[in-house]
């Protein structure tokens, strides 16, 4: 019995020895078998997401080219439109510093106008006042000329007057010749 | 005849410088003319009934009428000399005649002076115009205190100013000219 029973056990534990290399065996190539397909799997997975990946980095880099085809042309657009707007502010400027140029000139002008009109204009009414002047001074001296020379000539006076007056008259005796 | 009646006309003449001598004298030769042409001084100097001193008596109440003073006095001289001759009808109208060439020859100058001039300064300065004009002239004086001094000379149709009072308005307005300038 013992040995039957050591048997038993015997054969128990080699038959359990058996039936786990057994189970072993067969977990092993399912394993095997899951393994390679989880392997085939995984290739595939990865060849998918190789592809995949490829595959976006293709369009990423499409994308990319386009974002810098666009990026180029916007750099393109900015260029322009910054010179443009250079441009336009120069423009602008240059205008109106134009501008500032002829009001600054056209003020100047004006305000010469202004000093040359009144500079005339004072000019012209000195002038005014001095030929007043001058003709209220010569007024004064022929008729005191007039007050006095009459007496102060005197009689030999006149008559030397009166004689070189017709001793000037020789140049149109011609005339009298012959009177109209 | 012993007397040139060019020479008597030339020396009457020489007395006129005063336009008054000059129409008393034209007036004195047509009636002194007038009475010669009709004939009653030839009547009355060719009668040989009438004495000397009778013709010499009418010739000098006919002379004692001429109007102009310097003729008249000339007249009276011939007369007085005893040149009756001078007076009958072949010599006296020539001198008539000559003495009215003469004065229509003498031209008028119109003067205006500031004062009046004395007779010899007067007799200067026809002399002047004459020598200056180239003939015998006689003057028309008028006076006016208003020239100043000076002289106002009117000759046919000219007026020659040279009146200190047209000198001064000269002076004055071209004054006025040049300070305006």
């Amino acid at each position: 019995m013992r040995e039957l029973f050591l048997f038993a056990i015997g054969a128990s534990i080699t038959l359990s020895v058996f039936l786990i290399s057994l189970v072993e065996l067969l977990f092993t190539s399912r394993r095997h078998k899951a393994e390679k397909k989880a392997a085939a799997e995984v290739a595939a997975l990865k060849t998918a997401h190789e592809e995949t990946l490829k595959k976006l980095t293709e369009e990423s880099e499409a994308k990319l080219k386009e974002v810098e085809k666009q990026v180029k042309a916007a750099d393109t657009d900015s260029d322009k439109e910054i010179a443009d707007i250079r441009k336009e502010y120069e423009d602008k400027i240059a205008a109106l510093t134009e501008q500032s140029k002829k009001a600054l000139a056209a003020a100047k002008t004006k305000s010469k106008k202004f000093e040359e009109e009144a500079k005339a204009k004072a000019e012209e009414y000195m002038k005014s006042r001095q030929r007043e002047v001058e003709d209220d001074l010569m007024n004064l001296v022929l008729s005191v000329a007039k007050k006095v020379l009459p007496s102060g000539i005197g009689y030999a006076g006149q008559k030397t007057l009166v004689m070189e007056a017709l001793k000037e008259l020789k140049a149109e005796s011609d005339d009298t010749k012959n009177p109209a | 005849m012993s007397l040139d009646y060019s020479l008597a006309a030339n020396q009457v003449l020489q007395k006129f410088y005063l336009a008054d001598q000059i129409d008393k004298l034209h007036l004195s030769l047509v009636s002194l003319l007038e009475t010669v042409n009709q004939g009653e001084m030839e009547l009355m100097l060719e009668q040989t009934p009438k004495t000397l001193r009778e013709k010499v008596g009418y010739v000098k109440k006919v002379m004692e009428q001429v109007q102009s003073e310097e003729l008249r006095m000339k007249l009276l001289e011939i007369l007085d000399s005893g040149d009756l001759e001078f007076f009958d009808s072949k010599h006296f109208p020539d001198f008539l005649h000559a003495m009215q060439r003469r004065a229509e020859a003498i031209r008028v100058i119109k003067i205006t002076v500031a004062i009046e001039f004395k007779d010899k300064d007067l007799h200067q300065m026809v002399s002047t115009l004459s020598t200056q004009l180239g003939r015998p002239v006689a003057l028309e004086v008028t006076v006016d205190p208003t020239l100043i001094g000076g002289v106002i000379v009117r000759y046919g149709n000219y007026i020659t100013d040279y009146s200190l009072r047209t000198r001064f308005t000269q002076f004055r307005s071209d004054w006025k000219q040049m300070s305006k300038q």
